[in-house]
């Protein structure tokens, strides 16, 4: 009880870290599985079957508010009914792993309930704005905070208090050992799904060659992750430094050199910037998605610059309206340099510069965070997780922790000194820039991650007759060896090409996928002809 | 001139689009379609940044149809009148799919879908703009089931 207790909480403040500070991004499995490992006491189950999800979720990320899997339930509901399986720990580790999955798929389901229920909330809080009543529209900003919670905390309680009786244990005592052994190789195959769909995201045709480089490194000259992290910032830098000067794009000068005296103090800037960081989505609904995010952010502001209530009123009501972008690298340089037009007395421009600026800075931010930055992180701190070492989710929260407190700090002083220049900076390619150099990093560690974490080889063998020495000689020859002489790590590769193809070009949804990888790999696993790794040679 | 894909999405380019779509439709250009975007430098310069390097122009409806997109080709519509607008110069894609139309300050707006906010003279534009026999449909996610839009319009009494 206590445990299920514990976990409830833990999945409060995933879901509130997902949706405000993102401190340590606990919403992904990796961390959300790890963490629940400590709280049931099964340090390494949480690592393994977190790690797993992570790979397999690698390009899953929600965009302008799309429905997907819940892996931050999944991970914590399978290591809670993993801790409570018999068997050893791979055993465990499988029956996580067979319940986290499916888990998340059908748990998804809950997610447009809670956003339509913060729907219903947002117009409450137009009430409030027409009164000016700020301290109700703060309530309803944070209320909206508990259906989002309620979908994700209820599944995980109730699943963490069926794992503590021992019903679980009576169960999953009576799991066949092949199944372990299919289930286990189904996990050493799923990261090819988070590798194609990561794939499917990013500019394939145009940087394919650079795969190669990892691949290699990997491969042959057996760097580690961090080394062929390494390459790939050093190459990541000649592309972007090496390209041929672009035209240089005129720069709009700004008409209104805003001159004028600050109004505003810097507690007040504090105030905006801290409530942002705070709890820039947790009222996220479907119609204004993160508009009453923004609007309780600027609220401060707008009291010191309008004291005469109607303009105050009309202020809220200004920023009440459809805001969405990404809140990492994008929001926060909005809400600056929003907050430097409302000061300089253009409230027009300051609203008409967040709806030019919230599309493509939701789009670059996006892939920017998503596809690139955070898949290398979680990368690398999954494959380290895998091996059983702690290193892994640690480096990953830390890793998001520092550069992204960072990052929004820099974003929104260098927005809020800015103000209508602004515009012309991010115009000026730079954002593009930064994406081309992070694309081409993520090929090159992509290269290296792909053949180091799909773990899989065949145990097949076959018969040889030779002759030595005119006596016929029968040897039976290991399919592997073979297949090692041809390409070592071919396997992996025509499995996550197979997967890519699946996912990309038969455009099969990724749930099939996953389904039809699972029972690939508990098949194939059960019938002994493959496995993550190669049996040792007696 | 059939083909190019037309999409009404007020949000224009994002990762609903840049993501799913583009690859699903295999498109290679993405022409942004609105009259005032067309005109204001900043969105002009920062909408091919938000593409992730697929070409993308920034046309007015006008020079849309001038340009004579194919099936390699999706146009963002920003709102349901300039897709009437492309149909009626002559445009003929296979359907107009209707995806974001978030709400507009100062409107009077009933949503239709979770994600379509539709105005009284907006839904007289979808309704003209099913009458050319293009079909009309609404799905956010290549992965959602389409639905037809004009029942849905009038559903809601629209």
């Amino acid at each position: 009880m206590l445990v299920a207790l514990a976990l409830t909480i833990w999945a409060i403040y995933c879901t509130y870290d997902g949706l405000g500070p993102f401190l340590i991004y606990a919403q992904r499995p990796l961390i959300a599985g790890s963490v629940a490992g400590l709280i049931t006491g099964h340090p390494l189950l949480g690592l393994l079957i977190g790690a797993t999800l992570e790979l397999a979720a690698l390009g899953v990320y929600t965009y302008g508010g799309a429905t997907i899997p819940d892996y931050q339930t999944g991970a914590i509901v399978g290591t809670a009914l993993a801790a409570g399986a018999a068997g050893d720990t791979s055993a465990q580790v499988a029956i996580g792993i067979g319940v986290g999955l499916p888990a998340a798929i059908l748990l998804s389901a809950l997610d447009p309930v809670g956003k339509m229920v913060t729907t219903a909330l947002v117009h409450r809080a137009d009430g409030y704005a027409a009164d000016g009543n700020a301290r109700g529209l703060a309530m309803i900003h944070w209320v909206s905070l508990i259906p989002w919670v309620a979908v994700r905390a209820i599944p995980t309680f109730l699943a963490a208090l069926a794992a503590s009786g021992g019903l679980v244990k009576d169960i999953t005592a009576r799991i066949p050992g092949g199944f372990v052994q299919g289930m286990t190789l189904a996990g050493s195959l799923l990261p090819a799904v988070g590798f194609a769909l990561l794939l499917g995201m990013m500019e394939l045709r145009k940087y394919w060659y650079l795969l190669l480089i990892g691949f290699v490194g990997f491969a042959y000259l057996h760097l580690p992750v961090l080394g062929i992290a390494l390459v790939g910032v050093a190459v990541a830098m000649l592309f972007v430094t090496l390209k041929p000067a672009e035209p240089a794009i005129a720069v709009p000068a700004s008409a209104e050199e805003s001159a004028v005296d600050a109004r505003l103090s810097k507690q007040d800037l504090r105030r905006v910037f801290r409530r942002y960081f705070w709890s820039s989505q947790i009222s996220w609904n479907y119609e204004r998605m993160q508009a009453l995010g923004f609007a309780y952010s600027m609220e401060p502001v707008l009291r010191r610059l309008y004291p005469d209530k109607a303009d105050y009123v009309a202020g809220l009501q200004r920023h009440l309206q459809f805001f969405n972008t990404s809140v990492l690298i994008g929001g926060p340089l909005i809400l600056g340099s929003t907050v430097a037009l409302e000061e300089a007395g253009t409230p027009k421009s300051a609203a008409s510069t967040k709806v030019a600026l919230m599309g493509p800075l939701a789009g670059i931010g996006d892939t920017v965070v998503f596809a690139l930055y955070n898949s290398i992180i979680f990368t690398m701190g999954a494959s380290w997780a895998l091996q059983g070492n702690w290193l892994g989710p640690a480096f990953a929260a830390v890793m998001v922790l520092v550069p992204y407190a960072l990052m929004r700090r820099w974003q929104f002083g260098f927005a809020y000194r800015e103000g209508k220049r602004l515009a012309g900076h991010l115009a000026a390619g730079a954002l593009a820039r930064v994406a081309q150099g992070a694309t081409v990093l993520g090929f090159v560690v992509l290269g290296g991650f792909i053949p180091s974490i799909v773990k899989v080889v065949t145990t097949l063998t076959y018969r040889q007759t030779t002759t030595v020495q005119g006596q016929p000689v029968t040897q039976s020859v290991a399919i592997q060896d073979r297949l090692d002489e041809l390409l070592p790590y071919l396997l992996p590769v025509l499995v996550t090409a197979g997967v890519y193809l699946l996912t990309v070009k038969a455009r099969l949804r990724p749930v099939w996928v996953i389904g039809i990888v699972v029972v690939a790999g508990v098949v194939l696993g059960w019938l002994g002809w493959f496995a993550p790794s190669a049996p040792a040679k007696s | 001139m059939a083909g190019a894909h037309v999409r009404i999405d007020n949000r224009l380019v994002h990762g609903q689009v840049t993501v799913a779509w583009t690859r699903r439709l295999g498109v290679r250009r993405l022409i942004v379609c609105n009259d005032d975007v067309a005109a204001d430098d900043l969105q002009r310069m920062l909408l091919p940044q938000a593409a992730r390097g697929l070409p993308t122009d920034v046309l007015s409806v006008e020079d849309t149809l001038a340009d004579g997109a194919g099936a390699d080709v999706m146009i963002i519509a920003k709102n349901p009148v300039d897709a009437f607008r492309l149909a009626d110069g002559g445009l003929r894609p296979e359907v107009v799919n209707v995806g974001n139309v978030a709400p507009r300050p100062g409107t009077t707006y009933t949503m239709v879908t979770r994600s379509i906010a539709v105005t009284a003279d907006e839904a007289d534009a979808y309704r003209k703009l099913a009458a050319t026999g293009i079909p009309l449909l609404t799905q956010l996610l290549p992965g959602d089931k389409p639905a037809e839009f004009v029942p849905l319009l009038d559903r809601k009494g629209l």
